[in-house]
């Protein structure tokens, strides 16, 4: 039997149904505490998710524990590229205050986004803010092996310099392969930026 | 047909979406059954034992390099073979056991740690959603610890132990098997039952055929 992208019938997927009216993040299987660090400024961070069916996003949120005064953040959804497991297009740009501690959400996002695809949750900040982190799964980026090393490290988000400006929309497509880095735990943290993404009731 | 192994958005139908990208060399674990790094366990192979791990793979992945990490060696140098095996399928449908090599590599004398592989200067097919076994044997001489993963795909389902374990997870074989560079296809049978197994990192062609 011929198995269609919009079609889930014949295929296994484990995330084909995510309940609705939750939130969840770049990991679906974590469940537990969740990191937390200081976010670098004028990077913006990509971090794969994939999604088993078409599934309405209404809001988008991130978790700040150490705020700036008078300082914001865009956080985004981005589709992949047709051909290669990297961001593409931007869908949603959202811009939270990141002043106070707490959930920073914003209720207006409405985006379809189709089944069995990844996307791409990014993140950008104007100051240096901590947020709640956590991990990607490996199967998606995949680890990075040095020879003669023996500490493989799991792929957790990608990133790419990204100046902040002032009601700038984040970019649109994405910046290219040759501007992107890997972010791994020995070099960037152990942990991209957790950023919650809704299902509409 | 034609492997669109960048194809993404169209192949990847099933939970482990595993693509290159870029110049790195981006490995997946058990061929990214792993649901941590395929490195959490430090495991150390029994001698003259041959071991098989599944590796269930969602769609179809062009094998370009493949290889174990040992973290820890003694002072007389084990040798060391492993490789990529088949599943016994066209024997039994139902049956999930390794059958004949596809590919393999071996290293004698290992008295470093590190990151030890073969790169394929062709790389080979494997087919998508089908499974295949990451296999590993060394002989008697010296010691080595391979790294193993806590978590990976539970194709084997769990099975009763004991009071201490009832339900232990089954995540692979081993079975005796007096060492030789060149490993045995088909897999042995009459294999037992493993906890552990050491991770098989595969990975595809880079960008740049590299």
């Amino acid at each position: 039997m011929r198995v269609t992208t919009e079609d889930n019938v014949g295929t296994i997927n484990v995330f084909t149904h995510l309940k609705r009216g939750r939130y969840f993040t770049q990991n679906f299987a974590r469940i537990g505490a969740m990191g937390e660090r200081a976010m670098t400024v004028d990077r913006i961070y990509a971090m794969p998710f994939y999604l088993g069916s078409r599934t309405l996003i209404d809001r988008l949120a991130i978790n700040v524990t150490i705020e700036v005064e008078f300082s914001s953040a865009r956080i985004g959804i981005y589709a992949s590229l047709l051909d290669k497991t990297l961001p593409g297009a931007l869908l949603v740009d959202k811009e939270v205050a990141t002043d106070t501690p707490g959930i920073k959400e914003d209720t207006t996002v409405s985006v379809s986004l189709s089944g069995n695809r990844i996307y791409w949750l990014a993140f950008l900040c104007e100051d240096v803010i901590t947020v709640k982190t956590t991990r990607t799964p490996p199967w998606i980026l995949g680890v990075h092996l040095v020879e003669n090393s023996v500490t493989p490290e799991i792929i957790q988000y990608l990133y790419a310099t990204q100046l902040w400006i002032p009601d700038e929309p984040l970019p649109n497509p994405f910046p290219t392969l040759a501007n992107l880095s890997f972010g791994s735990p020995s070099t960037d943290g152990d942990e991209g930026p957790a950023i919650w993404f809704r299902t509409a009731p | 047909m034609k492997p669109r192994l960048h194809d993404s958005r169209l192949m990847f139908n099933r939970f482990f979406t595993c693509v290159n990208i870029g110049t790195y060399n981006n490995y997946f674990p058990m061929g990214g059954n792993c649901i941590d790094d395929g490195a959490s366990l430090s495991f150390a192979p029994t001698a003259n034992f041959i071991f098989a791990g599944p590796i269930w793979l969602p769609r179809d992945f062009l094998l370009k390099q493949y290889g174990v990490i040992v973290d820890t060696v003694g002072s007389n140098g084990r040798n060391m073979a492993y490789g990529i095996y088949n599943d016994s399928k066209v024997l039994s449908d139902d049956v999930r056991y390794p059958g004949t090599k596809i590919d393999q590599n071996n290293h004698a004398n290992i008295t470093t740690t590190g990151f030890y592989s073969k790169t394929l200067s062709t790389p080979i097919l494997l087919k998508g959603n089908r499974l295949y076994w990451g296999v590993l044997a060394s002989d008697g001489t010296g010691s080595i610890n391979v790294k193993s993963s806590a978590a990976i795909l539970n194709v084997l389902g769990f099975q009763f132990g004991d009071a201490t374990f009832p339900l232990v997870s089954k995540r692979g074989y081993q079975v005796s098997w007096t060492y030789n560079s060149t490993l045995v296809t088909p897999f042995p049978s009459s294999a037992t039952d493993q906890r552990f197994i050491p991770t098989i990192y595969m990975r595809e062609p880079n960008q740049n055929g590299s």
